[in-house]
């Protein structure tokens, strides 16, 4: 039974259904809430699941994290790193945007004292 | 100069920011001009080599990062680095007359957009490119949000909802190419986009069109583009409409051609471009607000765009970039005379254009609105009818009249007001336009009657990229790498 979570096709099931459901979880989210905080709270869990299904897609059983140091003499057994960086780089600038987005929410709700995003329809002809 | 200072000297300047303020505005704002200028002297020297010219960083593509310069790219970089320098020259202006504005901010944000545009138009890494398009999008977010009213806040919000959107949809198709072909290279995917499953390939597309279909500005996705432009100043609207907008629109076609979707795609495109230009136009016909009337005007001009860009024709696509440079300087010249006429009568409803008295700035608004249009002797004529000339040879003759009766719609508007500003009726306040705003004004019509009079000086410019866009090859050998 073990063996069977074991092996690298069913963790990447696991990983494309777990991925998928927390997409749509986040998809929901951006769709229905009208809180700007829970809006940008969506599309956080939305990322995440781009980034588990990306990292998750390229792990194999049986391959170690690719961190070279003295001892290291082949380079076979390793999973691809550049997935990770690539990641790594977006989780950065995912996290860039979301302070962006809550620096304007504080602001507007200073100014206006709601954060509805609903209401935010004063652009208008 | 190494391509890479392109895109190093703006983010140095950017971050040396905090410095230049505690020196003064003076230094503020004339590093800002330097910059600018430097730029743009690089790229017009840039005219004189050969292309194309790569810059690798550390190890050789296709598993380094390069920065690649063909014909096509030329062409933009020489369009975004003039509109730097006019911006730049103009916010000496707008900071004269509204002194209590935070320059810093403004400079910070303006030097990285300008980084981020070049950077996505010279990178031959897709997930560079990825890099540099959110570059582009948190500056223009914060560039929106400028004016930190209730408009402004809105709008930046707004727009900061719709960017993440889109970024979803670009990362997720990034990574699917990635999964298939294990790769990030652009020459690499380019070379064996054709081996991927037909249908993980339409849902790549399907994802990479969404994306940047989004921030290109394109029909079903472009209703955000008049809120922002009405929420942000009109030096900001000018580097959307000139700047951002096209750099979304390189990229896109760029991996239009690059990813050979030309064949498969190309009716589609042209029909989505075709209804953008539609009901852009008949929506603008309604407007109130000068701004959004703009901002429309702007969707139905790049509608014109991706009709004539997808057709892969050189000939069309010759036309659709002269149309393109013609539009950018127009809307440039347009947006920062709204600029000057906003500040001094203090609204954005439509009727401000029969409240001003300004020979020179009715003549022009006139020549903006009029190369806009298409009448000779503006460049805007010019690029209509090498587009026209294009369809024609192909055969396509429902474009042309499709083309002329939607213009028809836009004749409507933009003589409506023009004939507001030549009414002499009702009471007029004087506009003082001042020196820079003078200069800077004369030497963007000039360009416009210029380039509508001597058409050839820019036809080489376009001829050269739309071949470097059509058949890519060139690029392709430099972006793998063979025989650096």
């Amino acid at each position: 039974m073990l063996d069977f979570f074991n092996s690298t096709q069913s963790i990447h099931a696991i990983i494309i259904v777990g991925s998928m459901a927390l997409f749509f979880i986040g998809f929901y989210g951006i769709a229905t809430q009208k809180n700007l905080v829970k809006v940008l709270v969506s599309f956080d869990i939305m990322e995440s699941a781009l980034f588990l299904f990306f990292i998750g897609l390229h792990y194999k059983v049986g391959l170690v994290a690719p961190i070279v140091d003295d001892k290291t003499k082949t380079f076979t057994g390793m999973v691809d790193p550049v997935p990770q960086a690539m990641i790594l780089t977006t989780i950065v600038i995912g996290l860039a945007i979301l302070a962006l987005g809550l620096s304007f929410g504080i602001e507007y709700y200073k100014l206006t004292g709601r954060n509805d995003i609903s209401k935010m329809n004063e652009l208008r002809d | 100069m190494s391509l890479g200072y392109y895109f190093l000297l703006p983010v140095i300047f950017s971050f040396l920011t905090p410095y230049f303020k505690k020196l003064g505005s003076f230094t503020l704002r004339g590093s800002s001009i330097l910059l600018s200028f430097i730029l743009f002297v690089q790229s017009i020297a840039y005219t004189t080599m050969k292309l194309p010219q790569i810059s690798q960083f550390s190890i050789k593509p296709p598993l380094g990062i390069a920065f690649v310069l063909d014909g096509y790219s030329l062409l933009f970089l020489l369009i975004f680095t003039f509109s730097a320098v006019i911006v730049s020259f103009y916010m000496l202006w707008y900071f004269k007359v509204n002194p209590k504005r935070d320059e810093a901010r403004f400079y910070v944000f303006f030097n990285m957009l300008i980084a981020g545009s070049i950077g996505m138009i010279l990178s031959c890494d897709i997930f560079n490119l990825y890099i540099f398009f959110e570059i582009v999008g948190i500056c223009s977010y914060t560039l929106s949000a400028y004016n930190k009213d209730k408009l402004g806040l809105e709008s930046g919000i707004k727009y900061l909802i719709i960017g993440s959107i889109a970024s979803i949809f670009i990362v997720f198709a990034i990574m699917l190419i990635y999964l298939q072909i294990g790769t990030v290279n652009l020459g690499l995917i380019a070379q064996r986009f054709h081996e991927i499953d037909p249908k993980i390939s339409v849902l790549i597309v399907l994802m990479l069109f969404i994306g940047f279909g989004t921030k290109a500005e394109l029909f079903p996705m472009n209703f955000w583009a008049p809120d922002i432009y009405q929420g942000s100043i009109s030096s900001v609207n000018g580097l959307f409409s000139s700047v951002v907008a096209k750099a979304y629109l390189f990229v896109f076609f760029h991996l239009f051609y690059l990813f050979g979707l030309s064949s498969k795609y190309m009716l589609f495109v042209m029909v989505i471009g075709a209804i953008t230009f539609l009901v852009s136009e008949f929506t603008a016909l309604n407007q109130t607000n000068v701004k959004r009337l703009f901002a429309y005007s702007t969707l139905g001009q790049l509608g014109i765009l991706f009709m004539a860009l997808s057709t892969n024709s050189s000939e069309t696509v010759s036309g659709a970039l002269f149309h393109l440079t013609s539009h950018s300087i127009s809307k440039l010249l347009i947006f920062l005379a709204l600029g000057i006429l906003i500040h001094h009568l203090k609204s954005t409803k439509i009727s401000i254009f029969g409240d001003f008295k300004s020979r020179f700035l009715t003549i022009i608004f006139a020549i903006g609105f009029l190369s806009i249009l298409g009448i000779p002797p503006f460049s805007g004529f010019v690029g209509k009818i090498l587009i026209l000339k294009g369809f024609a040879l192909s055969h396509n003759y429902s474009a042309i009249a499709f083309i002329l009766l939607v213009s028809i719609v836009e004749a409507v508007y933009f003589f409506r007001l023009t004939a507001m500003m030549l009414d002499k009726k009702g009471t007029k306040r004087v506009v003082h336009v001042g020196f820079i705003n003078y200069i800077l004004l004369c030497v963007l019509a000039a360009l416009i009657v210029i380039f509508g009079l001597f058409p050839s000086l820019l036809i080489h410019y376009t001829d050269l990229a739309a071949n470097a866009l059509i058949n890519p090859t060139d690029y392709l050998k430099f972006a793998l790498g063979v025989g650096l």
